[in-house]
């Protein structure tokens, strides 16, 4: 179905679980010049057919950043650094001109907007035709089937009004169901859902995330949910990926990372969810970021960790917590984390009085 | 579409009569009167009865309303009334007047639409970038020049030392189409540096802010080809506010034909209305303010018909 002008693909549905895109040691720098923002300082991430991987963390952690570096639409004049492979092929190697095929036909993002993500003078038609004629081949009857049928699969069947539609007329989430179908027909096989539910009612949001689990098990499609609301990726994701300042702090399951975290910061992110753990009359406050002035060795997250000893001023690699398991956590005391954790406390009991790390923490290793 | 059309030829009605009142009441405002006028010099050697009698004849003595409904009824009719100056029907002396004029309009029209218009695009798509930010500046410039200096000066270098152009001058139409052409370039070129640039500035913002909307973020996560983004997507959210420009650069290229048809020596509206005025020739000064607001009006009612029928959220608005 697919075809003119893309490079050789494994076109073939991808197997249940097979891995679809790799992210590896991604760096991307912004500004120019002297004045540079770090935006990622090595994120490994992968995306596997059948799957929802979930991004957390809280804004300008480089949740979205990791998703525009894979579709290759960051802003001018960004460093990107590592490694980016879809299904066998490098992205990051690839000109503008042949990653534009991969956008929409392979790897396809939606945003927070629902609205205003489509364009507001055209027909919502056209505009999945425009779209879907851009990557499938064929005749326009045949295309039109085929954006008919990805409108069915995100359970709008009344087809023909939504095509002469227009996106005012229509609801945000039908207009998000709509992009997705657009998604859809254009053959995506990867989808970046950048806070797809922020914008929405909560029923609604209910619906889309149900839509975007059921799509995931009858496409085979590989999600990656990027949301600062743990409880919508407790919803739909089968793994966890905790953000914090350009680096992944904890990643594993989602339910052993939510059931019991194994860094600090997931601990917190966790504390701050009003209904999760509904026993606190008042959300905890997450203490103020530091000025990231120079290169400050450590943890970045130390200065505003309630579990910080001194051997947090070394810093700690994204490790497995415990030998065997798929939980990593970028923390020197996770061990001492998830035992505390497991226990239910919020709090480190006893973060010792000079400040150094109980034997059982996973500094011990190196 | 039909009941939009409707709808606003009816709201423009007014805007039309209230704007003959204007012009009509202009008569009075202006200094000296028509018994002056015509007579030309003072009255002083004119008895009263005989001044009385000019105004009797001219039907000067009747109530103003009285002399408003002659006078609009007139209009209608085609009679816009005599001039003082020539004692020739008014529609007699403007009409071979108006073609220059309007070639020169359309044309300063068509030019900065086409080059502004294509500009600003260009600007907006390489914001940020040399060729962007030379558009820019170079649109910057155009905006600063003076009309009359820019005038002048296309005339003293283009026509008279480098002689590419006829400096000065004007050839008919009906006498020749080439040479026609040839003497409208330098004048259509000056008016359209002001509008173009203008133009190209309000393209280049509209298109700018419709290129940092979410829905063009959405169409290259889907994959379109840029020229279908620029051209498909987000020039058809740019070509409301090009619309709703089209009748301030007509109502500015009036004032601008004035001066260029004045230093170009074009026989058409602009002269003949500065003519007029110091000649104190009423009928054709106010036929011609009557005809330039009529067609301003008109130009905004088809901006507003046009801006509907590109924009959905417009239509809705209307109609409901």
């Amino acid at each position: 179905m697919r075809g003119r002008g893309a490079p050789a693909l494994p076109l073939a549905a991808p197997a249940p679980g097979e891995e679809v895109l790799r992210i590896d040691r991604l760096e991307v720098e912004f500004g120019r010049g002297p004045v540079r923002t770090t935006a990622l300082r090595g994120v490994n991430l992968a995306l596997d057919a059948g799957r929802v991987l979930g991004l957390a963390g809280e804004s300008g952690c480089g949740k979205t950043t990791s998703a525009l570096a894979a579709m290759g639409l960051l802003a001018r004049g960004s460093v990107v650094r590592g490694s980016i492979r879809y299904r066998g092929t490098e992205l990051l190697a690839l000109p503008e001109k042949e990653l534009r095929h991969y956008r929409g036909r392979h790897l396809a993002m939606i945003f927070q907007e629902t609205t205003t993500a489509l364009n507001p003078v055209i027909r919502v038609g056209d505009q999945l035709m425009m779209a879907a004629r851009t990557h499938v081949p064929g005749g326009r009857a045949e295309v039109r089937e085929r954006v008919i049928g990805a409108l069915a699969d995100v359970r709008l069947t009344d087809s023909e009004r939504v095509m002469t539609s227009y996106p005012h007329e229509l609801s945000g989430g039908m207009c998000q169901r709509i992009i997705i179908a657009m998604a859809l027909s254009c053959g995506s096989r990867v989808l970046f859902a950048d806070e797809p539910t922020t914008a929405l009612d909560v029923s609604v949001q209910e619906e889309i995330l149900e839509l975007i689990r059921g799509l995931v098990t009858r496409r085979q499609l590989a999600v990656l949910m990027i949301s600062h609301d743990l409880a919508v990726l407790a919803d739909v994701c089968d793994d966890l990926a905790v953000m914090y300042r350009g680096e992944i702090v904890e990643s594993g399951p989602a339910a052993t990372v939510l059931e019991r975290p194994a860094h600090p910061y997931t601990q917190v992110l966790l504390d701050c969810l009003p209904t999760l753990r509904g026993r606190r009359e008042s959300l905890p406050e997450l203490p103020p970021a530091a000025e990231d002035s120079g290169a400050p060795p450590g943890c970045r997250y130390r200065a505003r960790c309630a579990w910080a000893v001194d051997a947090c001023l070394a810093p700690p690699p994204l490790a497995p917590v415990l030998t065997g398991q798929p939980r990593m956590s970028r923390c020197w005391r996770s061990v001492t984390v998830l035992e505390h954790t497991a226990r239910e406390g919020g709090e480190p009991d006893n973060p010792g009085p000079d400040g150094a790390p109980a034997a059982s923490d996973n500094m011990s290793r190196d | 579409m039909g009941r939009i059309v409707l709808r606003r030829l009816a709201t423009s009605i007014p805007t039309i009569i209230v704007s003959t009142i204007l012009v009509f009441v202009l008569r009075y405002l202006l200094p000296g009167g028509p018994v002056q006028a015509m007579l030309g010099g003072g009255t002083g050697q004119y008895t009263p009865q005989q001044i009385a009698a000019i105004e009797a004849r001219l039907g000067l003595n009747a109530p103003v309303l009285v002399q408003y409904w002659h006078w609009i009824t007139g209009v209608l009719h085609g009679n816009l009334g005599t001039s003082y100056y020539s004692q020739q029907p008014v529609t007699t002396v403007i009409a071979p007047r108006v073609i220059p004029s309007l070639e020169l309009i359309v044309g300063a029209l068509v030019v900065s639409t086409i080059v502004g218009g294509g500009l600003g695009i260009l600007a907006a798509v390489n914001r940020g970038r040399p060729a962007g930010r030379t558009i820019q500046l170079g649109t910057g410039l155009g905006l600063s020049i003076p009309d009359f200096w820019l005038a002048a000066v296309a005339a003293g270098v283009l026509g008279l030392t480098l002689n590419i152009f006829p400096a000065v001058g004007f050839t008919p139409i009906s006498e020749s189409l080439s040479g026609n052409l040839d003497t409208l370039i330098l004048p259509v070129l000056v008016l359209s540096v002001v509008t173009g640039s203008f133009l190209a500035r309000h393209v280049s913002s509209a298109m700018a802010s419709a290129l940092d909307s979410p829905y063009i973020k959405s169409a290259w996560a889907m994959g379109l080809p840029p020229r279908k983004i620029y051209l498909n997507c987000a020039l058809r959210n740019a070509v409301a506010p090009v619309i709703t420009f089209i009748p301030l650069a007509f109502t500015a290229l009036v004032g601008g034909t004035v001066l260029v048809e004045n230093i170009y020596a074009i026989p058409g509206l602009g002269t003949e209305i500065v003519s007029s005025v110091s000649n104190e020739d009423y009928p054709i000064v106010q036929a011609i303010v009557l005809l330039v607001g009529v067609l301003v009006v008109v130009l905004n009612l088809l901006a507003d018909i046009a801006l509907a029928f590109f924009d959905p959220r417009i239509r809705n608005a209307i109609s409901e």
